[in-house]
């Protein structure tokens, strides 16, 4: 999956640490999702899309 | 978080794996006086004794399966998971070259819970390389 992660975490001027306190998951697992390395669950993903009050999908998409 | 340490999951981990090793250092000591005695334990109460260290090992794999159940962050739960097959399918492969080359090169028979001392190394190695993967 491609993801907007970090532009959306950008715009508010968070960092990762910031962003992972606010998701209660690691640093790690925030910069692993933002790199593509790791694609969140579904509980996590709407937590992610509910912070930024954005749809599932406006965040994280398929590879064209 | 994995890293948290002061994190409950992680503290309880730490406390069972602390008690765990302290239990298998006592049994360990405890064994290797009784049977240099001049009353080493006999008949059933010999294989009690000598399985008795076997069971706070048993404990400290029970403690990393607890571990990983009790983890909230899923990622970290993940690359834990990751850490743990590579390690075991490491430890497997080399038990079973090494059964191998005990069958037609002679080399010597080491004791079998060396295997877990094997495994645990492997799995401390893997878990560092993820986490020097993890800075880049």
């Amino acid at each position: 999956m491609e993801n907007r992660l970090r532009v959306l975490r950008a715009e508010r001027g968070w960092s990762q640490a910031d962003l992972a306190s606010k998701l209660e998951v690691s640093r790690q697992s925030v910069n692993a999702i933002e790199t593509g390395k790791y694609d969140p669950s579904l509980p996590l993903a709407f937590r992610i899309a509910r912070l930024f009050e954005a749809r599932i999908e406006d965040i994280f998409t398929e590879p064209a | 978080m994995l890293s948290d340490w002061k994190a409950p999951h992680a503290r309880r981990y730490t406390l069972r794996l602390v008690g765990f090793m302290t239990v298998y250092a006592a049994l360990i000591v405890a064994d290797g006086i009784w049977f240099r005695s001049a009353t080493p334990p006999q008949g059933a109460l010999k294989y009690a004794a000598a399985i008795a260290p076997a069971v706070p090992v048993i404990g400290v794999i029970w403690a990393m399966g607890a571990f990983m159940v009790e983890l909230p962050d899923e990622y970290q739960r993940l690359r834990l998971a990751t850490a743990l097959l590579r390690a075991t399918g490491l430890t497997l492969g080399v038990c079973t070259a090494w059964g191998f080359l005990q069958n037609y090169a002679e080399v010597p028979t080491p004791p079998l819970y060396g295997v877990f001392i094997l495994f645990m190394g492997a799995f401390g190695a893997l878990q560092g390389v993820s986490s020097l993967m993890d800075r880049r």
